[in-house]
């Protein structure tokens, strides 16, 4: 992204969790954040957070299963801010953390987790495409650990996460071109996600901790945020179709 | 011990020359194109349904290979191409996988085949990476759910197709007898990309 005094960024699935963190990180660089996401209050609440980090907080209605709803929010930025320099697609099924048996699972449940993390990865990339360019800009899609290695409780989660690291690697080579980058990272982190899936599944919480290096759960503002804010900056300039894991080395990748 | 290799296979159309190269009938699975309400999802199900609970194989091979493999660009990607030749691959894919790992007999095979493109040629094919990427994930969940049984279950991806190239199916049959092997007996949840990494 080219250096801009204060870069214009989208966030899906900002009302909470990950993307909370993500919006609130970057508004703390002084950056103007549009939080996106279904729910107004909630939305709101986080733009009204980043406004008061330094930022400048914006909420913007936003479902990004819907083409028109991805249209139109962006189309919202572009008319309010002026340009476009990231997106953040964070938003996910809120089934993500719900345990299932692939054999007996609705197949109604699969397509949300395919609508939220792949079809919206598709509306929210090539509604952005045309201001990111002009701004050589760069997007960041949300995968994770489980996005690697498969998840016995969570396979449609985990099949869908990889297909978003799949996405990214693709859309890096062809936008490049265009000098749009595209990332992701795969973090984990304290998420009420995450403490639903702790909750459900009693034994998880051990299996993640138990041999973590660091020992905790990262923080979405402090420990997640960054990266990704790192991702959208002009640092991160020359790193495309990587999927970074920002997990305090649970997963050791060389 | 000593399994059957005669693998029950199911595929798609296009997958037809690689069953008979390996000398056994396609079970073909529904390959209704989607669009973005999944008209054909509960199709699908039905499809799950009725094949979950058959008769059970030593080798279930899982080739879902594409009718036709068209490049696409982000900006002039369709709805239409989204929902065709990826949502739906995808969830095919899952329904497929599913049924072929709970039809394996305890302590078999499952192979998934898939069209991949490689990373670096990737561009313009983010619909096969995303679908691939996607069953790969599928096929490390599944190994996980079913290592209690002994099942191994393993993904081969190959460009061959996308890229033209001759001997595809040669090489995919040497895979197959690779993974099927007794020198391949303890491994599970292998990932095989031909090509470039």
């Amino acid at each position: 992204m080219v250096a801009t005094p204060t870069p214009v960024v989208l966030v899906t699935g900002a009302s909470g969790g990950v993307g909370r963190g993500i919006a609130l990180s970057c508004a703390a660089a002084g950056w103007t954040v549009w939080v996106a996401a279904r729910r107004q209050s909630e939305g709101q609440a986080v733009a009204d957070e980043a406004s008061a980090r330094g930022g400048q907080g914006h909420f913007v209605l936003c479902d990004t299963v819907s083409r028109s709803s991805v249209r139109e929010a962006i189309a919202t930025i572009v008319d309010h801010s002026g340009r476009l320099d990231g997106v953040v697609h964070n938003a996910t099924s809120g089934l993500s953390p719900t345990p299932v048996q692939p054999v007996t699972m609705p197949i109604e449940d699969l397509r949300d987790h395919v609508a939220v993390s792949m079809r919206g990865s598709f509306f929210v990339a090539q509604e952005a495409l045309p201001h990111l360019i002009a701004s050589k800009g760069s997007m960041v899609m949300l995968t994770s650990e489980a996005g690697f290695e498969g998840k016995m409780r969570l396979a449609p989660y985990a099949a869908v996460k990889g297909a978003v690291r799949g996405l990214t690697r693709a859309w890096a080579r062809e936008c490049g071109h265009d000098g749009v980058r595209v990332n992701a990272i795969a973090p984990l982190a304290t998420t009420p996600a995450v403490e639903e899936a702790f909750a459900k599944d009693p034994t998880m919480a051990e299996r993640v901790l138990g041999r973590h290096p660091l020992g905790y759960l990262g923080d979405t503002v402090d420990d997640i945020g960054p990266v990704v804010r790192f991702l959208l900056s002009s640092d991160a300039r020359y790193v495309t179709g990587v999927t970074i894991m920002v997990d305090g080395g649970n997963r050791p990748i060389s | 011990m000593t399994i059957d290799l005669a693998p029950w296979f199911l595929g798609t159309e296009a997958a037809g020359d690689l069953a008979a190269q390996m000398g056994v009938p396609l079970a073909l699975v529904p390959t209704e194109v989607f669009d973005e309400a999944w008209s054909p999802g509960r199709d699908l199900e039905a499809w799950r349904e009725g094949e979950v609970n058959g008769e059970r194989y030593d080798v279930v091979v899982v080739a879902l290979l594409a009718p036709d493999l068209v490049a696409h660009s982000l900006a002039e990607l369709t709805d239409d191409d989204w929902y065709a030749q990826c949502e739906g691959p995808f969830a095919q894919w899952f329904a497929a996988l599913t049924v072929a790992t709970e039809r394996c007999n305890d302590r078999g095979v499952v192979i998934a085949f898939c069209d991949r493109p490689v990373p670096k040629d990737s561009g313009n094919w983010a619909l096969t990476a995303c679908v691939s990427d996607g069953v790969e994930l599928m096929v490390r969940s599944l190994a996980l759910i079913h290592e209690a049984r002994g099942v191994r279950v393993h993904f081969v991806g190959t460009p061959a197709r996308i890229e033209g190239k001759p001997h595809a199916q040669t090489a995919l049959h040497d895979r197959f007898l690779m993974l099927t092997g007794t020198d391949a007996a303890s491994m599970s949840s292998t990932v095989l990309y031909e090509g470039e990494m």
